[in-house]
């Protein structure tokens, strides 16, 4: 049979993991509807692949990991939105004047719309709690080297987008990702 | 180890991460005990760290959206076990032996060939009779079947031809009654008991027991077209 595994399993993946697969959906896309349709793709392909699934406790990585594909098949086909290069951002280095400031959503979502998706997803799946750098670069089959450097450099312009989002700051940023068009 | 080195490494050193060698962590903990600078730094990032997880996740879940993914998932389903049962009905069918029957070209079944208006429910198989005949089709809806399990009706392709399709739902489970007219088909040819079963779905020819013009393929998944008759209270 071709569908394979149980109805029933099919409705426990989505019971336990439809709420974090959509958060992270629209986290990746920035767009309720995308978010909405990447999940039904991903639930849609998790049902007809079940097989492939051989450890119940891996569910989460295995339907991120398909999620994500998805979204790149998707991306190939869509126009990107515009992106930072982070070759020069700099970590923080002293603590800002004044009370640390609240992180609205969306300006959080701003700001990961500035970021090429093989920075996005890294930093997305690490404040998601349950990733592990393990996990992140078994999901990107990248080294852990690689996906540690990235979440740095991609940690790192959260931190100082989000501290400074003044126009001085987002007016470098698009000119950065404009430089060289 | 000196503050460049602790910061760096204090990217690293998070619940989860478990990124660092233990005489690495135990130097990093060392330095940051004795540097207020770095022990600061530090501070402020778990603080901001922890301030953009919660932005992160705070993503509104839409309303309904469980219901609507199961949905999808269950049509899919259904749309995997139809497949399934036109393309073994087609096989059998040719098996069968029923020549003359068959147009020197592929079998094709497609059950959603036209759609192009929803019958209005709820309704009984003359109500189902009748919504044809002001289509300007005959035919004979079953007598036997529950209308309340009816989900819709159209005109489906049947070996090159378009012909009735009623499609009646059951729980998990679904009947497709292909209705065929004799002026058409060769009915006698289709007699017999079940013509095929698989793991999922029974196909089966029924003549109308009150009308020798009209005969029906039905194709049923679950336990069979028991589930999908009509119940003493049902009309």
């Amino acid at each position: 049979m071709g569908l394979a595994g149980s109805q029933r399993n099919v409705q426990q993946l989505v019971d336990d993991h439809y709420t974090a697969l959509y958060r992270y959906a629209f986290r990746l896309t920035g767009s309720a509807a995308d978010a909405e349709d990447l999940t039904q793709e991903t639930f849609c392909t998790a049902q007809r692949k079940l097989r492939q699934l051989r450890e119940p406790s891996r569910a989460k990585p295995w339907l991120f990991s398909i999620l994500r594909n998805e979204y790149l098949h998707r991306e190939r086909t869509q126009r990107q939105h515009p992106q930072v290069s982070l070759d020069s951002v700099g970590e923080l280095a002293e603590a800002p004047p004044g009370p640390l400031p609240e992180v609205e959503p969306e300006q959080l979502q701003q700001a990961l719309n500035e970021l090429a998706e093989v920075f996005r997803t890294p930093v997305i799946l690490y404040y998601f709690e349950d990733f592990s750098y393990r996990d992140i670069a078994e999901q990107m089959d990248l080294p852990l080297g690689t996906v540690m450097s990235r979440l740095a450099r991609a940690k790192a312009y959260l931190r100082s987008r989000l501290l400074n989002p003044g126009p001085a700051v987002l007016a470098d940023a698009q000119r950065r990702a404009t430089d060289g068009l | 180890m000196d503050c460049e080195h602790a910061r760096l490494l204090l990217n690293f050193a998070q619940p989860l991460a478990v990124a660092l060698e233990e005489s690495e962590a135990e130097a990093l903990a060392s330095h940051v005990a004795n540097c207020p600078a770095c022990a600061a730094l530090d501070r402020l990032r778990h603080r901001l760290d922890e301030r953009i997880g919660e932005a992160m996740r705070a993503v509104p879940v839409p309303a309904g959206l469980r219901d609507r993914l199961n949905a999808r998932l269950a049509r899919e389903r259904r749309r995997f076990y139809l497949r399934s049962a036109m393309a073994a009905a087609a096989a059998l069918l040719l098996a069968l032996g029923g020549g003359w029957l068959l147009w020197p070209r592929p079998l094709v079944v497609d059950p959603v060939a036209v759609h192009t208006e929803r019958i209005e429910l709820p309704i009984t198989s003359a109500g189902v009779e009748k919504w044809f005949a002001d289509r300007g089709v005959t035919m004979k809806a079953p007598g036997d079947l529950n209308y309340h399990l009816l989900q819709y009706c159209t005109l489906a392709h049947f070996q090159g031809k378009l012909v009735p399709l009623l499609e009646f739902r059951s729980g998990q489970d679904s009947a497709w009654v292909y209705v065929l007219d004799a002026r058409r088909f060769d009915l006698a040819a289709l007699l017999g008991p079940p013509v095929g079963t698989g793991t999922t779905f029974t196909v089966e020819y029924r003549p109308e027991p009150g009308d020798e013009r009209f005969g029906y393929l039905i194709i049923s998944t679950g336990a069979g077209l028991e589930a999908f008759k009509k119940t003493p209270q049902a009309t």
